[in-house]
């Protein structure tokens, strides 16, 4: 049995961005549901073949704004209302308007920490080795190619959906195990 | 029946010149990271360093003689250190707004310019936060004091505080700053990993992207979060410099407890941010070869944003007199008449002339389009804008409420070195930038490039 079987990715390079789309919808329509693609920039069209889960970033952040709030808020109350109040001209201690400021700050704060850190985690990062940077022309992904990644079952498989994407107009073919 | 009329709308001018893809593009905006620096670029970065060599003297020699060396004298104690707090904050503005509020706007011309403004964002806040440090005169306490962390005397920080407020809001800003562009950068980092040659160089880019390989899921989640990062920072840029006014507008002190402080001080910041883009990519764009992202187009869009903030911070020039006039407080009224008038009516004209008359010349289409002329007028836009911080802070404190205490502020020969040293540290680091990484948002050019195919292709 081939251990790697459930592993196995046909990576087909493209120049052009029409022929990875067609290629992806052709692909999807003999039941080849997982798809990856690879692309140096996020072309809506190329986005949409492949179809990619939707983030959960909005739903994290929201999440982080409302500790930011909580945070700034429960500190300066505590810090200048309840542990040490101190009389300024008799201004109250607990006094909500002034911290619209600091709150806003921390909710900004909590939000873009979250956004930036959840972009790294849930992309799978930092990951410096993948095995699909031993695919010869896989470096061209980041600069000009785009690159469908087939998932097969088994090599019988993966070796006719590569000769397919050749003749769908695919610069090179390969197959990588991860 | 009635004869179909042509569109009467301008033809919009290209923002990407000459046939362009995705490989033409790799090459010619990555072409200054290849290609080892010519002469101009290792005699300016050789003029930053012995600049930075000032620097650090000049901080080493107030760190360790305290800031008694500083021109700052009651009632001007607030000086150089400040107004170069606020000018440098202010320069950072423009970065964020064009990453930001141009991004949400959808104005496809930011494209070419958000790297470099990104870069000058991050630098120019660095200038910034020295000064506060510096100004606490034992720079080696002042985190701890800055930090909700109790005293020796039990004592929190004062939340209610302006200044308080401002730690959060610089040190959000400053941290928001870098990781937008750092997102921003994370593509362009891998394609520079995957397109080098130089074992060492692939192994530094490569470090630095994170093992990023453009999957379809990495980039949903990173197009996700870029576009919140740049709806937070909308808000953020105008909170930032809304607190910095609030320094002085909730202080009783005449010339600035104003309403109009924080919008006043919002435009003046974005006027100078666009005004220091504008002194910096005029150069490099040529000497970079970067023509062809970096049109006249975007130029001239950039100088219409300087002539309508320089007429919104005239308005508030105006405004100011306005106020105190109509106010009929005799403390407002004095220190406005001697902003005309009194010792440093110099600096208020020199004020007037960089700020509000010159820019006034790219009402003509003539002045927006001439490269040497909307050079100068970029510099003299910064320096009209630090003049607005000089006035703003001595020009309000050196004559206060008692006669008596009034004092003339001079600065000394530290003054400038902490000021010159300044620009030079960040004339440094925008050579290291412009050395090391791509001037230009590349992956972000590339997208631009293909939608502008798109609709070429479904307009024909």
């Amino acid at each position: 049995m081939d251990t790697h079987a459930s592993k196995r990715w046909v990576l087909a390079r493209f120049d052009q961005e029409k022929d990875f789309v067609a290629a992806a919808a052709k692909v999807r329509s003999q039941g080849y549901d997982n798809l990856d693609g690879f692309m140096p920039y996020p072309s809506h069209e190329a986005l949409a073949a492949v179809k990619p889960k939707p983030s959960p970033i909005p739903w994290m952040v929201f999440g982080a704004a409302l500790c930011g709030f909580t945070f700034a808020f429960s500190l300066m109350y505590f810090c200048n209302a309840f542990d040490w109040p101190i009389n300024i001209g008799g201004r109250p201690a607990f006094s909500p308007t002034v911290y619209i400021p600091i709150c806003f700050e921390c909710v900004v704060l909590f939000s873009v920490l979250t956004s930036f850190l959840g972009t790294i985690l849930l992309g799978g990062m930092p990951m410096p080795y993948h095995p699909f940077f031993t695919s010869e022309g896989f470096n061209k992904a980041s600069t000009d190619s785009f690159i469908l990644a087939v998932h097969t079952p088994d090599t019988s498989k993966a070796t006719g959906v590569g000769d397919e994407l050749k003749g769908l107009g695919a610069f090179s073919v390969e197959q990588v195990d991860e | 029946m009635a004869a179909i009329s042509k569109p009467t709308h301008p033809v919009e001018e290209p923002l990407i010149l000459g046939p362009q893809d995705n490989p033409s593009l790799t090459r010619t905006l990555y072409n200054n990271i290849w290609h080892p620096p010519k002469r101009g670029w290792w005699i300016l970065f050789g003029i930053c360093l012995l600049g930075v060599g000032m620097y650090t003297t000049s901080i080493l020699i107030v760190v360790t003689q305290g800031i008694g060396v500083w021109g700052n004298q009651i009632p001007v104690g607030w000086a150089f250190d400040i107004i170069n707090f606020v000018w440098w904050i202010g320069i950072g503005h423009a970065g964020t707004l064009i990453s930001a509020i141009l991004l949400l706007f959808q104005q496809k011309w930011r494209t070419s310019i958000n790297r470099f403004a990104e870069a000058m964002t991050i630098f120019a806040v660095m200038c910034a936060a020295v000064y506060p440090i510096l100004h606490t005169g034992r720079p080696w306490f002042s985190a701890y004091w800055l930090f909700p962390w109790p005293n020796t005397m039990s004592l929190w920080p004062q939340f209610k505080s302006p200044l308080m407020w401002d730690v959060f809001a610089v040190s959000t800003y400053f941290l928001t700053s870098l990781l937008f562009w750092f997102m921003g950068l994370i593509p362009d980092l891998a394609g520079l990993r995957d397109a080098t040659e130089n074992r060492v160089a692939r192994t530094i880019y490569g470090l630095f992207a994170l093992g990023w390989r453009g999957s379809a899921q990495q980039w949903t989640h990173w197009h996700t979060a870029y576009n919140l990062l740049a709806a937070f920072s909308t808000p953020l840029v105008l909170s930032v410099h809304t607190i910095v006014s609030w320094d002085f507008a909730v202080g009783l002190m005449p010339g600035w407890h104003a309403t109009i402080f924080p919008p006043y001080f919002v435009a003046g910041a974005v006027f100078s941010g666009f005004a220091m883009v504008m002194s910096l990519m005029v150069p490099a764009r040529h000497f970079l070869n970067l023509k062809h992202v970096v049109t006249m187009k975007h130029l001239e869009n950039m100088n219409k944003v300087i002539l309508t903030t320089s007429m919104i911070v005239g308005y508030g020039y105006l405004m100011e007199y306005f106020c105190a006039f109509y106010s009929g407080n005799r403390f407002e009224n004095y220190i406005f008449t001697q902003r005309l008038v009194g010792a440093y009516w110099p600096i208020y004209w020199t004020l007037v002339a960089c700020n509000v008359v010159i820019p006034h010349l790219f009402w003509f289409k003539r002045a927006r389009t001439n490269i040497p002329l909307m050079w100068i007028v970029s510099i003299f836009v910064n320096v009209g804008m630090w003049t607005e911080r000089f006035i703003i802070i001595v020009g309000s404190l050196y004559n206060d409420f008692l006669p008596s205490k009034w004092h003339i502020y001079i600065p000394r020969p530290i003054d400038f070195g902490v000021f010159f040293g300044s620009i030079f540290f960040f004339g440094m680091l925008f050579l290291l930038f412009l050395r090391f990484l791509p001037p230009v948002a590349v992956a972000e050019m590339k997208e631009l490039n293909a939608e502008m195919k798109h609709h070429e292709a479904e307009a024909a």
